[in-house]
């Protein structure tokens, strides 16, 4: 028999855990169709998609799929971690074509990854905003229950430029970055100097270029960014920290 | 007559840490002074987890509470000034020894926890997030209650440029037989933020246990293992700290 300890009798209290909600604001318009692996053989036919040309081919694996499977990892690097599980909210938000909420918020322990497809073009601008609205009731539903909660993230990607207007877009994000009303991150997948120039000017810190189609472990790394999100921080700062990317590159 | 009174402290490294390999961050130092030791100084700083040598500030700052104090007279700290000028000293030493250490001083950040309880007064201050209880055997009260600023990770230093604001002063009298000091590791567990008291299931064991031992010594293995106990460990991913306190004949 188990002896007793002096302090088995202490009772832990249990308030809710903290949440820290993440919008994973995601590219879905046609060019996140284009093959990057183990392409089939040339179909011999081009396709217009998204304003751009490409070769058919047979078979391959697509931007979408490794988004598809990043997703999974990320969701599995959180559940791997019990706090993180019950703290990290998730809301997915889609443009390609239109923008949709895939996911409203849910925490880690409740999200189902989904496989999303392409369509369309990038309103990117619409986009953000959305995110921005999002968040912003997301902390207003915090309030009113009394849950405590970590600064919002919003982390784009994208492998193109927006296609429509997005200077009221940027004007928020800057805002927001200022009143540290929420950390937002651009990951820039493959994507032209002067679609590189619009991220720059839509978001304060410097975009991240992904390197070759890591996206397993630009996924994997936010997940660990996020587990370790109860480090404190001076109030007056305004730095996420965060541990170097090895997927990406600024 | 006498009463004397019997100390539990300690540390503990939060899972995360010792995830990320980082040190625990937190400090605790606790004294008893005066002729039949019926003053007691309790000491807690909790480093900035983003912080790259906060645990460096944190032993810093708790171990000049206890040299600071021994050279003053207790009355000085009893007023907000007194008090003021002590925080303000040790955050000139701590900015000093940043400097020392070729760092910025926030590098060293960490809050402040200081509580001075004698017969029948006592001197609190806090700078950042923690609390000190105290109680009388059957309720609890916080001396400070953690108000968290907009974000749960976001607190106070005593690096910040602006810390004077940010700190708490208050005194009380009549005698405190009963006292906790902790770090915000534990501030959920040992808290409860919808009544806003303290958790009395909490504290009251280990008050009753150590008003019930006549050596607090035998107690503090079991102590540290609670500490890093799988039950508080399923809530709190954070360092630790937790000093425990009663006043006994």
């Amino acid at each position: 028999m188990a002896e007793q300890q002096p302090f088995d009798d202490v009772e832990l209290a249990t308030n809710p855990e903290p949440r820290c909600p993440c919008v994973l604001l995601l590219d879905v318009s046609g060019s996140m169709r284009e093959v990057v692996r183990n392409s089939g053989k040339d179909l011999g036919y081009t396709i217009q998609q998204d304003g751009q040309t490409y070769n058919a081919v047979s078979g391959g694996v697509t931007r979408i799929d490794l988004l598809n499977e990043g997703l999974r990892a990320y969701h599995a690097d959180l559940m791997s971690d019990s706090l993180a599980a019950q703290r990290v909210e998730v809301s997915i938000i889609t443009f390609g074509g239109s923008v949709q909420t895939v996911c409203p918020f849910v925490t880690a322990h409740h999200f189902t990854p989904p496989t999303l497809t392409t369509s369309g073009d990038t309103p990117m601008g619409a986009a953000i905003l959305k995110a921005i609205e999002a968040v912003t009731e997301r902390k207003q539903i915090y309030k009113q229950n009394g849950l405590h909660y970590y600064r919002p993230w919003i982390f784009l990607i994208t492998d193109g430029a927006p296609t429509d207007s997005w200077k009221e877009a940027a004007k928020k994000v800057r805002e927001g970055h200022e009143s540290k009303a929420f950390s937002f991150f651009a990951v820039a997948v493959e994507v032209a100097d002067t679609g590189l120039d619009k991220l720059r000017q839509i978001s304060v810190r410097e975009p991240l270029q992904l390197k070759g189609m890591s996206f397993r472990e630009m996924f994997v790394w936010l997940s660990q960014s996020q587990r370790s999100v109860s480090q404190s921080n001076p109030g007056q700062e305004d730095q996420v920290k965060l541990a170097a990317p090895g997927w990406g590159q600024i | 007559m006498g009463m004397t009174w019997s100390i539990l402290g300690d540390s503990a490294t939060g899972t995360s840490h010792r995830m990320r390999n980082t040190p625990c961050q937190d400090a605790l130092r606790f004294r008893t002074f005066g002729p039949a030791n019926e003053w007691l100084l309790i000491a807690v700083a909790d480093g900035a987890g983003s912080a790259s040598r906060s645990e460096v500030g944190a032993t810093l700052v708790c171990d000049e509470f206890v040299q600071r104090v021994e050279m003053l007279a207790f009355d000085e700290l009893f007023i907000q000034d007194g008090m003021l000028e002590l925080f303000t000293g040790i955050r000139n030493r701590v900015v000093a020894e940043a400097e020392r250490l070729e760092l910025r001083p926030r590098e060293l950040a960490c809050t402040a926890l200081f509580a001075l309880v004698g017969p029948d007064s006592a001197a609190f201050a806090q700078l950042g997030d923690g609390a000190i209880v105290f109680g009388d055997g059957y309720s609890y009260q916080t001396v400070f209650w953690p108000e968290p600023s907009e974000y749960a990770n976001a607190t106070d230093f005593l690096t910040d440029d602006q810390f004077a604001n940010a700190l708490h002063f208050t005194t009380r009298t009549g005698p405190i037989d009963e006292i906790a000091v902790l770090t915000d590791g534990l501030q959920r567990l040992a808290l409860d933020f919808t009544a806003r008291t303290p958790y009395p299931a909490f504290f009251r064991p280990f008050f009753r246990r150590l008003q019930a031992e006549p050596d607090s010594e035998p107690l503090f293995e079991p102590f540290r293992a609670f500490l890093d106990s799988h039950a508080v460990n399923a809530k709190t991913d954070d360092d630790k700290t937790l000093v425990l306190a009663v006043r006994r004949p």
